[in-house]
């Protein structure tokens, strides 16, 4: 029972081909049953109409009687009538005498209202149900039955007939939900698996065209043309940043070696070298500017191609690493780093990688999170969250962070290259997991969650 | 040819058939009148003695003697039973048991059920029709036909046959059409 409400209320809020198809059962539904009530109406109601009408004549005919003949003339009469009359049954009771085709009066209702009862035909041995009514006239009372047997037996084969019809409406309304569910959401969902795809990062997904050559199909070419595009683009500024720092690299690379060795020199000379080694900072953050980008490409291309080599990786001993690894940085800001480690957690991964995420994320929270902070490492039963008590990120900036080089405005006086939470996120990617900022109250909480 | 002689014989015997069965009503009736052991005790004896629901009834001879004959059907006990009643005091002439109901068709038992469910009383119903037709039962069925259980009844007065329907659920008379 829980399986089938569940089913229903999946089916209720997913599909709107299937309600645009219980629409059109419904629909199919209603003519269908106006139809036969109008049919009914037209056959088995005009039949009984008649009757009715035909019995209230009889009824109106014999009062009539009854009030300007005298009693011997309006039974005399009455029996010629009872006796002429085939398709109605007519009987008059009084306390002494029973004339007319009943030996017996039957308890009936007061005509106009009808009820059915059994009467005996000697001659042919059986039973049979007849419809009556009863109106008091003179001292007796008047019984006027019709025997409608094959109506009533006519009316039963038209609601079965009618159920059987209402039935087939159903069914092939379903069937029709069923082929319209089918075919068009296959296509449908086609289009979603493609851009949840997209989503997670593979730019080279493209929607199959069938050869139909209908609507779903040009909006699929519509929607690669404009997929191509997108990736073209990608592409273009990934290789262009990616060039510019894989052709400075050396160079720069060149120019370090060179400031360190005069840096030597100038200081086997006794002479000054803060100006020197000032210099030689600011290059080698630089460096790790582009270190850090060409990093992120390969990582990107690692997933587009899933060339990745993972091993099994044991998650808790890499968040105690990397906790291990900022503590010297914390207890310089007086922050307190804690762990809650509840149960263990692996997963099929690059523990480098992870360790880098991971690390990133602590430097962030020591970073930003201010002196005399708090910061906490969890593992949850599917991954781990890092949270701090610092000012934490407001809701319109949690998507930006993401990006290449996006530094948030308040951060720029603390150093960094606004590359840090892109590559983490790229790892994550990579491990097919998802990363989530979530508002500490107050602080950030970053909360990764691996799908397997 | 053969069959042709066949109607021929059946033709000149039916009105011969037709006086034979008035011929035996008549009889019952004056075996009736004659009796000094009622249809209801008969009735009461059976139900009592035998089986509670009394399925058939009429007059037979035995030995040149009338006798009530009445087919009786112990539901419970799946037994049916055929019993010959003197109807001069009420002795047991002839008891014949049969220990299955198989040869009773779905109606029979509908029948069957319908009287077991219902508050009917077979003596009283007879001795209400015998005052109420001025007349004497002669024969009795039970039945079902449409859903509808009932009794019925033959009875013989001074004018003439009568058919009488009494519905088993209701214990009311069911309507005979006249012709």
């Amino acid at each position: 029972m829980a399986l089938v409400t569940a089913w229903w209320n999946r089916v209720k809020s997913a599909h709107s081909v299937w309600r645009l198809t219980r629409l059109y059962t419904g629909l199919l539904l209603s003519v269908v049953a106006i139809l036969l009530v109008v049919l009914y109406q037209l056959s088995i109601g005009q039949m009984n109409r008649q009757q009715q009408l035909q019995m209230a004549n009889i009824i109106a005919q014999q009062t009539l009687l009854a009030e300007q003949l005298t009693t011997a003339q309006f039974v005399e009469q009455f029996e010629l009538q009872a006796q002429s009359s085939r398709q109605y049954i007519l009987s008059y009771q009084t306390k002494q005498q029973s004339i007319g085709r009943l030996s017996e009066a039957p308890t009936l209702p007061q005509c106009p209202t009808l009820s059915r009862f059994p009467i005996w035909l000697d001659q042919y041995d059986e039973i049979r149900l007849v419809s009556g009514c009863a109106q008091p006239l003179g001292s007796g009372t008047l019984i006027v039955a019709v025997d409608d047997e094959s109506l009533y037996e006519l009316k039963a084969q038209f609601i079965s007939a009618s159920a059987i019809a209402l039935c087939l409406a159903i069914l092939l309304g379903l069937i029709t939900g069923l082929i319209f569910s089918k075919r068009v959401l296959k296509r449908i969902n086609g289009f979603n698996q493609v851009a949840l795809q997209v989503e997670a990062g593979h730019l080279s997904a493209r929607v199959a065209v069938s050869e139909q050559n209908d609507e779903y199909d040009h909006m699929a070419s519509h929607i690669n043309t404009m997929l191509s595009q997108l990736q073209h683009s990608f592409e273009t500024i990934a290789g262009i940043t990616d060039a510019i720092a894989h052709d400075l690299r050396t160079p720069l690379s060149h120019l370090r070696q060179q400031m360190e060795s005069e840096i030597l020199d100038k200081q086997l000379e006794n002479l000054p070298t803060e100006q020197l080694e000032s210099m030689l900072h600011k290059l080698d953050e630089i460096l790790f500017t582009f270190s850090s980008m060409l990093e992120l490409t390969r990582l990107q291309q690692q997933r587009e191609d899933n060339s990745q080599n993972f091993t099994n990786v044991n998650l808790q001993q890499v968040i105690i690493d990397a906790v291990d690894l900022i503590e010297p940085l914390a207890e310089e800001k007086q922050q307190l780093v804690t762990l809650q480690l509840p149960s263990p957690l692996s997963l099929q991964g690059d523990a480098t990688l992870l360790f880098r995420a991971i690390y990133n994320l602590l430097e962030n929270a020591s970073k930003y999170a201010g002196v005399n902070a708090q910061i906490e490492a969890r593992l949850t039963p599917n991954g781990f969250i890092i949270s701090d008590n610092g000012p934490g990120i407001s809701d319109s900036e949690k998507e930006k962070v993401f990006q290449r080089l996006y530094r948030i405005e308040k951060s720029r006086g603390v150093a960094g290259f606004g590359l840090g939470l892109t590559l983490v996120k790229a790892i994550i990617q990579l491990h097919s997991g998802t990363i989530e900022l979530l508002d500490n109250k107050p602080g950030l909480a970053v909360q990764i969650t691996f799908s397997d | 040819m053969k069959c042709t002689k066949l109607i021929c014989i059946a033709l000149a015997f039916t009105p011969l058939a037709a006086f034979a069965d008035k011929e035996d009503d008549a009889l019952a009736t004056l075996a009736l009148q004659r009796a000094n052991f009622s249809l209801e005790q008969a009735v009461d004896k059976v139900t009592t003695d035998y089986a509670k629901h009394i399925v058939e009834f009429e007059i037979d001879d035995h030995n040149n003697q009338a006798t009530y004959e009445i087919e009786a059907v112990n539901l419970k006990a799946e037994e049916k039973h055929k019993i010959e009643l003197s109807l001069t005091d009420g002795s047991v002439l002839k008891h014949k048991t049969k220990n299955s109901l198989s040869r009773l068709d779905d109606e029979d038992l509908l029948a069957l059920q319908e009287l077991q469910a219902s508050n009917f009383n077979l003596s009283t119903t007879i001795a209400q029709l015998k005052q109420k037709y001025a007349a004497d039962v002669i024969e009795f069925e039970l039945e079902s036909k449409k859903g509808i259980t009932f009794y019925k009844f033959k009875l013989m007065g001074e004018q003439g046959l009568t058919r009488v329907i009494v519905d088993v659920t209701t214990g009311k008379v069911i309507p005979v059409m006249k012709r």
